[in-house]
């Protein structure tokens, strides 16, 4: 399930797998659920690091763009050292995790947790300050509270707007951990922007928590998904809202899955955004959705110039062909 | 303002970025590269071949399995999976060149 996404690889595997422990019934560790917040937490600043400085990149500030990318490089870094992959980090298992963490990689992920927030901190002080980027930002796309909620936007966006709405305050373990939603009121490009920022602030204050939290013992054994008969939902927050996953297994074969990324969601707003505003409104407000492909795409099958309309067994037969593992992967 | 002078102080520092080819990246230790196949340990259970979601593991014989790393996509669970540990991650990145059979690893 980490090959949905390049950019939020853990959140789908965490989806999937809160999935497949509901529906097996499995309860796993507060070790592993703590791990998964640290994973999910370091992806969230990875991945906001990176739509800031795309952002900085839309609005004409190449050097802010290179700053923010060249912070990034250090939770890779961090990452690599604990997972073994930059961007694919294959780090849950069902019921527990790969590895553990050893105190040279806490240490090490500390160390350049508070480098990364020193300049996050410096750079959201230029975000709040510069005239150039409110005159650019404020304003632009705004869609209300009232809006936001009746399009059913998730994540940031909806955030920006002041709608409380956020997958991981229905999670016990980030509720333990202290977990707040962050909210800005206005609903516009500024607003969004100063969410994420914030975010990855708070972001870097969980992973501490809950290192500071994590308890000494051993990880469980990783369980197995063989012969497994469910049909089950699951759902984690990734960077850019709410992913949802359903799966439904017969004898530890998936018969059907179904994901509902996030920005599925959100792109759905782009129409009421959009109205009204300039040509060369269109790349920030587009921009400020965090718009992301891989979350987007869907199959559609043109031929004459004329789409296609089939069901999934005649889409099966045609294009895919027998050619589909039989076994599941456990993430 | 502070950007003003991290973009000075930039000036000054040595570039972040490396000069790959001709300066080598390291690399940690749980990083997975290539996979390693050592043929003396495979006991020939075939579960490494049941468990590959990608079918990039063509098994021929007991100490003769050919993993196409084209197909691979270094999810690690053959690794996690054989019983006999015979297949390892190395951390050699390079993967890219243009002939494919030197991606076959036996
Ligand atoms: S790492 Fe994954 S994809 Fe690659 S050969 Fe092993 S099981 Fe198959
Ligand atoms: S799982 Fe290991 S021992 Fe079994 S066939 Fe594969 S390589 Fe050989």
């Amino acid at each position: 399930m980490q090959r949905v996404c390049g950019i939020c690889p853990t959140s789908h595997s965490t989806a999937f797998l809160d999935c497949v422990e509901r529906g097996m019934k499995i309860d796993p560790a507060k070790k592993v659920k703590l791990l998964r917040v640290i994973e999910l937490e370091l992806e969230r600043i990875n991945s906001h690091m990176l739509w800031t400085g795309h952002m900085a990149n839309i609005l004409g500030y190449k050097m802010l763009f290179m700053f923010f990318w060249k912070e990034r490089e250090h939770t890779l870094d961090v990452f690599e050292k604990i997972t073994g992959g930059r961007i694919h980090h294959n780090f849950s298992k069902l019921r527990s995790a790969r590895f553990d963490l050893t105190k040279d990689m806490e240490n090490f992920m500390l160390r350049k947790l508070a480098r990364v927030e020193k300049k996050v901190k410096g750079y959201l002080k230029t975000f709040r300050s510069d005239s150039i980027m409110k005159a650019r930002l404020r304003g632009v796309g705004t869609i209300t509270k009232d809006g936001a909620e009746r399009m059913g936007v998730v994540g940031p966006v909806a955030r920006g707007s002041g709608v409380n709405i956020d997958v991981r305050k229905h999670i016990p373990v980030y509720r333990e951990l202290g977990f707040e939603p962050v909210l800005e009121k206005v609903g516009d490009s500024y607003a969004r922007t100063l969410v994420r920022l914030r975010e990855t602030l708070q972001s870097i204050e969980l992973v501490r928590e809950a290192l500071s939290e994590m308890p000494k013992t051993r990880l469980p054994k990783w369980g197995s998904f063989a012969g497994a008969t469910f049909e089950s939902t699951g759902r984690s927050e990734a960077p850019r809202g709410e992913d949802f996953h359903f799966i439904k297994a017969e004898n530890g074969i998936i018969k059907r899955a179904k994901i509902r990324t996030p920005t599925f969601s959100n792109i759905i707003s782009l129409e009421g955004m959009l109205k009204g505003r300039e040509i060369g409104d269109i790349p920030v407000i587009l921009g400020s959705l965090d718009p992301c492909f891989a979350c987007m795409e869907r199959v559609m099958v043109v031929k004459d110039g004329k789409a296609e309309d089939m069901s999934e067994e005649e889409f099966r037969r045609k294009y895919v062909g027998n050619n589909i593992p039989s076994v599941c992967p456990t993430h | 303002m502070s950007l003003t002078f991290e973009a000075l102080g930039n000036l000054f520092r040595k570039p972040f970025t490396r000069k790959y080819p001709k300066e080598k990246v390291p690399v940690f230790r749980r990083f997975r590269g290539k996979l390693e196949y050592h043929p003396k340990k495979c006991i020939g259970c075939k579960k490494c071949v049941a468990v590959c979601p990608s079918v990039a593991i063509r098994f021929i014989r007991k100490g003769k399995i050919e993993f196409n790393l084209t197909q691979c996509m270094q999810c690690g669970l053959c690794v996690d999976t054989c019983p006999a540990k015979a297949i390892t991650w190395s951390t050699d990145f390079e993967t890219a060149g243009s002939d494919r059979e030197k991606l076959v690893v036996k």
